[in-house]
């Protein structure tokens, strides 16, 4: 978008005027105390033209944003600004070009056909995680009077050895194992599985083709092995005494009922959450709009950073990263691309259908909201201050925003399809109601841990 | 006396806040000068409607003043030095009542 400023040679000559005070006050000129050279001494010192460049940019930019304002213009980048004619006397004309929020064309974003799903959950789900948690609280029984068996927790030493060499890597004192978890290369449990503890056998074994380390992958090696340690993996019986031992629950049933209830809960989040996905899907499916490339750039920079910080948190570096996938950072960039435009798509979408909507979020929900972060990143000023900022807070407005519009529309239709069991918000009821009231509140917050094994 | 060309006698401008504000008075302009110091007022006053001939100005009145050498002390790390500023002689250049020159471009 291109914007054209005239200015009248007042504002030019006002502009100048200020401009001498401005540099007067920050040049030393011999013979004068600061700030009251004349502007004939300055631009002696300075040079010609220096008061006029100091004045011409400081009125372009004051131009350029009460220009903003007055078109209500907001812009995505830094403007560039084309200064077609500034000289004294003169009306002072420029040029600026910014890219600006594109117009997007909403298509119909209400009238889907597509419902929650929510996933039932029955007596089998429930069985599968009373076994989960019957496996975290198994015991480990040692085992003297018969050989291992698959299933079977043991402690191996063993030495690796290529033409009576031993090779790196190859040799462990103590390897704990469950026998049948192929953990070790293909075959090697199986030569334990049937001996005795204390036992020592010799084995010889084929590295597999696609094995990590390419001096072995493909090649013989001759192992000696120990069984060291043999122990029974014990379940608990699913009775009511387990039931006790897992927390405050009287009996087995009221254990099942309770892991029930909270799958079923989860169950009501997810479907919400992936109902919430298909309507913004939906929504950008049908809407139209000209992506500007300034948006995606900088979208996809975004992802380029999250990605380094994935990358780190799992201690390799980038350029470790690239190389080992022989990519380079343009080939990133355009692998990221497509996720990012989606990105865009989604941001813009759902700032329209807020706007079409009239959502808007209040300052003290911003305000709680900016106190949450306080307190979720109290270790990081940077973090902090930036949230406090004006620009942090339009930020999280902005976001507060656009899922409020999400929950508006997973409401509304809620609202017209009374029949369809109530999806609450879980964030909302975090002990024992299932039925919790759908205010409007945020959903950003992180979920809660999947059920497995919570309460030990 | 000896002869000195205006040039010579005219040494440079004295641009300062005061020298400045004495210029900008209306509707008497004043102009301030260092000049030769063994120049005298009729001098002066040629040199001035020479160097300005442009302008074609008329000098009514000069004043002129010496600024005496002062010592200056310093101390250095090998100890203390002293020396003494140049001594100058300045000239206050009236011109008749409404007259201008652009006398930045002295010199």
């Amino acid at each position: 978008m291109k914007l054209d400023v005239e200015l009248p040679p007042e504002r030019l000559s006002r502009a100048v005027d200020q401009a001498v005070q401005r540099l007067a006050r920050r040049t030393r000129v011999p013979g004068f105390r600061p700030g009251k050279a004349p502007r004939a001494m300055l631009e002696r010192v300075l040079g010609q033209g220096a008061v006029l460049d100091e004045a011409v940019e400081h009125l372009v930019e004051d131009a350029y944003r009460d220009a903003l304002v007055e078109k209500l213009i907001l812009p995505l980048n830094q403007a560039k600004i084309d200064v077609q004619q500034a000289e004294e006397g003169k009306a002072l004309v420029f040029s600026a070009t910014v890219a600006v929020r594109p117009d997007v064309k909403l298509g119909d974003y209400r009238d889907f056909n597509f419902k929650p799903e929510i996933e039932q959950i029955t007596d089998v789900t429930v069985d599968k995680v009373i076994d989960e948690l019957r496996d975290q609280n198994a015991t480990l029984a040692p085992v003297e009077d018969r050989a291992a068996r698959k299933g079977d927790y043991v402690v191996v030493g063993y030495t690796g050895s290529r033409d009576g060499v031993p090779f790196e890597g190859g040799s462990s004192e103590r390897m704990p194992l469950i026998l049948g978890d192929e953990r070790l290369i293909p075959g090697f449990e199986d030569h334990v599985v049937g001996i005795r503890l204390g036992d020592r056998i010799e084995f010889d074994i084929t590295f597999p083709d696609d094995y990590a380390d390419a001096d072995l992958a493909g090649k013989p090696a001759h192992f000696q092995v120990e069984l060291k340690e043999l122990r029974e993996k014990i379940l608990p019986d699913t009775d009511d005494e387990f039931a006790r031992g897992m927390g405050d629950y009287a009996d087995l049933p009221a254990l099942r009922a309770e892991v029930q209830q909270r799958l079923e809960r989860n169950a009501l989040d997810r479907a919400r959450h992936q109902f919430a996905d298909r309507i913004i899907e939906y929504a950008v499916a049908n809407a139209t709009m000209e992506l500007p490339d300034i948006l995606v750039d900088q979208e996809v920079e975004v992802m380029h950073d999250e990605f380094r910080v994935s990358l780190s948190r799992q201690g390799i570096a980038q350029d470790a990263y690239l190389k080992a996938t022989s990519q380079t950072e343009e080939d990133l960039h355009k692998d990221l691309r497509p996720r990012a435009e989606q990105r865009v798509k989604v941001l813009l979408v759902l700032s329209t259908v807020a706007e079409t909507e009239g959502v808007n979020v209040d300052d003290e929900a911003v305000q709680a909201e900016v106190e949450r972060s306080r307190q979720r990143y109290a270790g990081d000023a940077k973090l902090i201050s930036y949230f406090e900022s004006e620009r942090g807070r339009n930020f999280i407005r902005s976001t507060l925003r656009r899922t409020a519009v999400v929950e508006r529309l997973v409401d509304d239709w809620m609202t017209a399809h009374p029949e369809h069991p109530r999806l609450p918000h879980i964030e909302d009821d975090t002990t024992t109601a299932i039925e919790a009231p759908s205010a409007g509140s945020e959903s950003s917050e992180k979920k809660e841990p999947v059920e497995s094994g919570s309460p030990a | 006396m000896t002869d000195l060309s205006a040039h010579e006698v005219i040494v440079r401008p004295v641009i300062t806040e005061k020298a400045i504000d004495l210029s900008n008075r209306e509707p008497i302009h004043r102009y301030t000068f260092q000049v030769h110091p063994d120049a005298n007022k009729m001098q002066i006053k040629a040199a001035v409607e020479e160097l300005y001939k442009k302008e074609n100005v008329t000098v009514v009145a000069v004043n002129v003043l010496t600024t005496h050498r002062k010592e200056k002390r310093r101390g250095t790390r090998r100890g203390r030095i002293s020396g003494y500023t140049t001594p100058w002689r300045k000239a206050i250049v009236t011109l008749a009542s409404g007259q201008k020159i652009e006398f930045f471009e002295g010199v």
